[in-house]
């Protein structure tokens, strides 16, 4: 944050992207097979340092800067997870061990909307806004089993494409979305509407 | 520019995105680059992070890569 203000000397937009969502890979699997019954203390508390601590503190820096021109934009990254649960049937692959979207994703991502409320109403009166952005699936390498499965949990039939995030980043930074604050923009392919 | 246009404009505006290098933060830093931000790419994978923000500056795009921390 230091950094940016000496190189540019001002900030207008935080995009908080920064978070802990292990994928279901071989180097990842200790994790992912964990059962909500075992879920260990440590993973929780990490990932709640990432994806809760983390942003809690660059909201606060970034903050203090907007505060002197009484103007900008944050932008949290939600989920779907933070919205409802995880359907935990997407992560069930036949003759393998039965692995579960982390207790953590869905609690610090729901989290995320908390802050995002208590940031955008503390700044009262002023222009600095605060909203979440909720990305449905987004395409990249996943097995086509998965892939399909979740395509027919959505409206559109298919997962997002990842050039599909741009315009709503870009609304919710820019003049365009300048009457919205402590909301959420949910880009999801209508997942969120069943 | 029209009226429309200008509202999505960000020339002139300084964005950091945490996770910048990341899968969907890349997508983030391009998004506000390509509508005229200058963007600080900030990751806890430094590597990642300056080369990503190399990528957008041979676009012509003003960025600058940077390790994750609040130092």
């Amino acid at each position: 944050m230091d950094r940016t203000l000496k190189k540019f000397g001002q900030l207008d937009i935080l995009v908080n992207s920064a978070a802990l969502d292990p994928k279901f890979d071989n180097q990842n699997q200790s994790q992912n097979v964990t059962s909500f019954e075992e879920f260990p203390l440590q993973s929780w508390k990490d990932a709640m340092d990432v994806n809760l601590t983390g942003m809690f503190l660059t909201c606060q820096y970034a903050t203090r800067e907007m505060k002197k021109k009484g103007k900008g934009s944050l932008i949290n990254i939600c989920s779907t997870y933070g919205i409802s649960g995880p359907d935990q049937r997407l992560y069930e692959s036949l003759g393998e061990p039965r692995r579960y979207k982390p207790v953590y994703y869905t609690v610090s991502k729901a989290g995320v909307l908390g802050l995002t409320k208590y940031v955008a109403t503390y700044f009262e009166g002023t222009e600095i806004r605060c909203n979440a952005l909720t990305p449905g699936g987004v395409e990249r390498d996943h097995d086509q089993a998965f892939k399909d499965a979740y395509a027919s949990r959505t409206v559109l039939g298919r997962m997002a494409y990842p050039h599909e995030m741009k315009g709503a980043v870009v609304f919710l930074a820019s003049e365009a979305s300048s009457y919205m604050t402590g909301t959420n923009l949910v880009v999801d392919g209508g997942w969120t509407a069943w | 520019m029209n009226e429309v246009q200008k509202l999505f404009d960000l020339t002139d505006q300084v964005a950091i995105v945490t996770g910048g290098a990341g899968f969907l933060g890349q997508q983030f830093s391009e998004a506000l680059s390509e509508a005229g931000a200058k963007v600080v790419v900030a990751d806890i994978d430094q590597a990642a992070a300056v080369a990503y923000a190399e990528t957008l500056q041979k676009k012509n795009w003003f960025s600058s890569g940077v390790k994750t921390g609040c130092d």
